[in-house]
């Protein structure tokens, strides 16, 4: 009996523990992994995310002029790789997690980026942003462009791969002559 | 010095052993042809007491045109692992079975015949078990030549039950595909004499999910532990870390050391929160809703805690192969103390008041019983095991992570019986709090991860892990870029054949508990069964509960 009596101590002393949900909300710790939300005007686009996303909620679509990323919320984990390898910080896992819908639309975010035409052939390359982002970042380890820099950046890689190639050759044949 | 065992058997079979290699410090693969396999595991698992961890086929068709059967035996008091691998030539298709020998190689053989279609010959029960009823018959999913574009047939399901031999005089009991408590898929067919249960039949394989196979040809390393997490909802980052475990040995590779430690307060916790949901669910099966209450009133501080650590209550998403992904910092680190200081009180307090309950513990004690013989018989692992007298504990004996440095006990108990296992776990709770709390006070400075530079392929490696259902057994063959074969084996698919053992003789009522006492953890429907009182069976698959609505 003094089983029952110590239980019911126990009981009585704790009481009722649970919250009045969704009148009295639960706070939420610091670092929760919540909803990744993207931030549209830093994003560059590299696909980073894209590539490491273990459930592939994040896909990186082509079109002719423009690179489009999707989200979709019903196939995220939250488990914050995109943001750990974002390099420029434009993924962040936000606090929020009550993420139901009654549309499958609501659970979808895309954000288009605009591509830029490769200085040779013409053809559509990589995202504007993205050369920005290069642009400046070598503005921080040199203090002026190079001529090989800006002669070379707005060439996709097919061309510049191309373009090495033949400068290769090139020295190569010299060196032969020369011997 | 070279381990006893294996000088015993190089001892007695020297002749057959065709090759030996030691692949790290505990495991160690022998080649052997497929004539004396039975053999010398016969000899090994019988005579040298063995414990059955896993076994394993692959498609190696493509390397050397052969399939690879891996039989991995363990022996946890030496501290040894021995893989004994035999080749099967592309066009044999055939092997001995071995279940007659080893009772519990019964499931791994049966998924070797329905995965890689190698028939084993002389198997006592050549049933399906993991694939649906409506499976084509000529498809392997594991080969690597299979091609996902094979429609299921949608035929009829017939599924061959064991029937005892005067079945009239039983009457049959459903039992599933739902269990009511622990809300899983698993189907038993009792055959009942009143009250008695005589004779038991077990199905499983209801929702087959190939994860294996979703691993091997779609993830990569570094994304694998996400779905290794998702294999259970309860354990998940046991299997996280058993697959880490299995790449970091492949890749030798070492861990930061601070990550090890951030390793075990992370394995611990959900040890204390799975155990902690068993002694709720438990109290719920007998009947006894207060402990439920009372014990998942606490468990929810656990949880919050893992919420502070990580980011979320469950599936913490934190364990990968080369460290860890959240740091612990020192504000963190006190809270958490200060916390398992209040728990640790608050769950004594509870466990003296539930545990002297006689009605409580008349309801658990003297059923299900599972003699030491029987346990060891069918290498049944963990807290199971335990309760039968087999001392057995992966964190002692396969020493990984940084168990070395901490101290913690063992309990055991020799009674075998239902309140045997929850004793078990209700002194493993109290082990892991202690061990958490050393854990965070030793926390050793410095990185807490280091990416790994290259993982050789067609590398064989095994992770082991002490999950709190038992021994999580991870085997892989790495090959470019993500994982060549990657072999799960859970501790509920070594406990759950004993479970007819357990359930014989008993009353149908304790039923539920017993199944409950091994911790089961399975996955989801897609079927049920009805039996009308005639004895007649009839069965509704999906399409035709279509068809109804």
């Amino acid at each position: 009996m003094s089983g029952i009596l110590n239980l019911l101590k126990i009981a009585l002393e704790k009481g009722c523990v649970t919250f009045n949900y969704p009148k009295e909300k639960n706070l939420t710790p610091e670092g929760l992994r919540g909803k990744p939300e993207i931030d549209f005007n830093t994003c560059i686009g590299c696909g980073a995310c894209v590539e490491k996303c273990p459930s592939n909620a994040l896909s990186l679509e082509e079109h002719e002029d423009i690179w489009k990323l999707n989200l979709f919320y019903g196939r995220c984990l939250m488990c914050g790789v995109c943001e750990e390898e974002c390099p420029v910080d434009a993924i962040k896992l936000i606090e929020e997690y009550e993420l139901a819908s009654k549309t499958k639309k609501d659970l979808e975010v895309e954000l288009q980026l605009i591509r830029v035409k490769c200085k040779k052939c013409g053809e559509y390359f990589t995202t504007k942003r993205l050369i920005e982002n290069m642009m400046k970042e070598y503005l921080e380890l040199q203090d002026s462009y190079s001529d090989d820099f800006t002669n070379r950046i707005l060439n996709c890689p097919t061309c510049r791969k191309k373009e090495w190639g033949e400068e290769l050759a090139e020295a190569y044949r010299e060196a032969r002559n020369e011997n | 010095m070279e381990n006893e065992i294996i000088c015993k058997i190089i001892e007695k079979f020297h002749e057959k052993i065709l090759k030996t290699h030691k692949i790290s410090s505990e495991t160690t693969i022998f080649e052997i042809n497929k004539e004396h396999l039975s053999e010398i595991i016969d000899y090994s698992y019988n005579s040298l007491n063995g414990c059955f961890l896993t076994m394993t086929g692959t498609d190696y068709l493509k390397i050397n045109s052969n399939f690879l059967l891996d039989y991995m035996l363990g022996w946890y008091s030496n501290k040894q692992i021995i893989i004994f691998r035999t080749k099967i030539h592309r066009d044999e298709e055939t092997f001995t079975s071995i279940t007659n020998i080893v009772p519990c190689a019964d499931w791994y053989e049966r998924e070797v015949k329905e995965s890689l279609g190698l028939n084993p010959l002389g198997h006592p029960n050549p049933r399906k078990l993991l694939l649906s009823d409506d499976w084509p018959d000529n498809i392997f999913p594991l080969r690597k030549n299979y091609k996902n574009e094979i429609p299921p047939l949608n035929k009829e399901a017939n599924y061959p039950f064991d029937s005892p031999e005067n079945a009239e005089i039983f009457n049959i009991i459903p039992y599933g595909p739902y269990h009511f408590a622990i809300h899983e898929p698993i189907y038993f067919r009792f055959y009942t004499e009143g009250e008695k249960i005589s004779k038991i039949d077990l199905r499983v394989g209801f929702n087959y999910r190939g994860l294996e196979k979703i691993a091997e040809t779609r993830m990569t390393y570094s994304t694998i532990p996400f779905l290794a997490e998702r294999i259970c909802g309860i354990c998940g980052s046991v299997h996280a870390e058993a697959y880490t475990q299995a790449v970091e040995k492949a890749a030798s590779f070492e861990a930061p050391e601070r990550a090890k430690w951030i390793r075990v307060v992370f394995l611990e916790i959900e040890r204390i929160h799975s155990h902690l949901l068993w002694l709720g669910v438990a109290s719920h099966m007998v009947g006894f809703d207060s402990g439920l209450m009372q014990f998942w009133r606490v468990r929810d501080r656990i949880m919050f805690l893992a919420e502070i650590l990580t980011g979320n209550r469950k599936l913490y998403g934190i364990i990968v192969p080369g460290g860890v992904r959240r740091d612990i910092n020192n504000r963190k680190k006190e809270h958490v103390l200060k916390e398992l200081s209040e728990i640790s009180i608050e769950y004594t307090e509870l466990t003296t008041a539930l545990l002297n309950l006689t009605t409580l513990k008349t309801r658990l004690k003297g059923i299900g019983f599972l003699s030491q013989g029987e346990a060891k018989k069918f290498s049944v692992m963990g807290p199971v095991a335990r309760a039968s007298n087999v001392s057995i504990d992966s964190r002692r004996d396969y020493t990984y992570e940084a168990y070395s440095n901490l101290e913690f006990n063992l309990p055991l108990r020799s009674e075998g019986d239902v309140l045997a296992r929850t004793l078990v776990r209700v002194n493993e709770v109290t082990e892991s709090l202690s061990i958490i709390k050393q854990a965070l006070e030793g926390l050793p400075d410095g990185p807490v991860y280091e990416p790994i530079e290259y993982i050789p392929p067609d590398t064989t490696s095994v992770g082991i892990v002490e999950g709190p259902r038992g021994t999580d057994v991870h085997y892989i063959i790495t090959g470019e870029n993500t994982v060549y074969r990657w072999r799960v084996r859970a501790p509920t698919y070594a406990n759950l054949p004993a479970t007819p053992i357990m359930l014989k003789d008993q009353n149908l009522a304790d039923a539920p508990v017993i199944i409950g006492s091994i911790d089961p953890c399975i996955s989801c429907a897609e079927r049920f069964i009805v039996i009308d009182n005639k004895n007649r069976e009839k069965i509704y698959n999906k399409k035709i509960l279509e068809d109804k609505i």
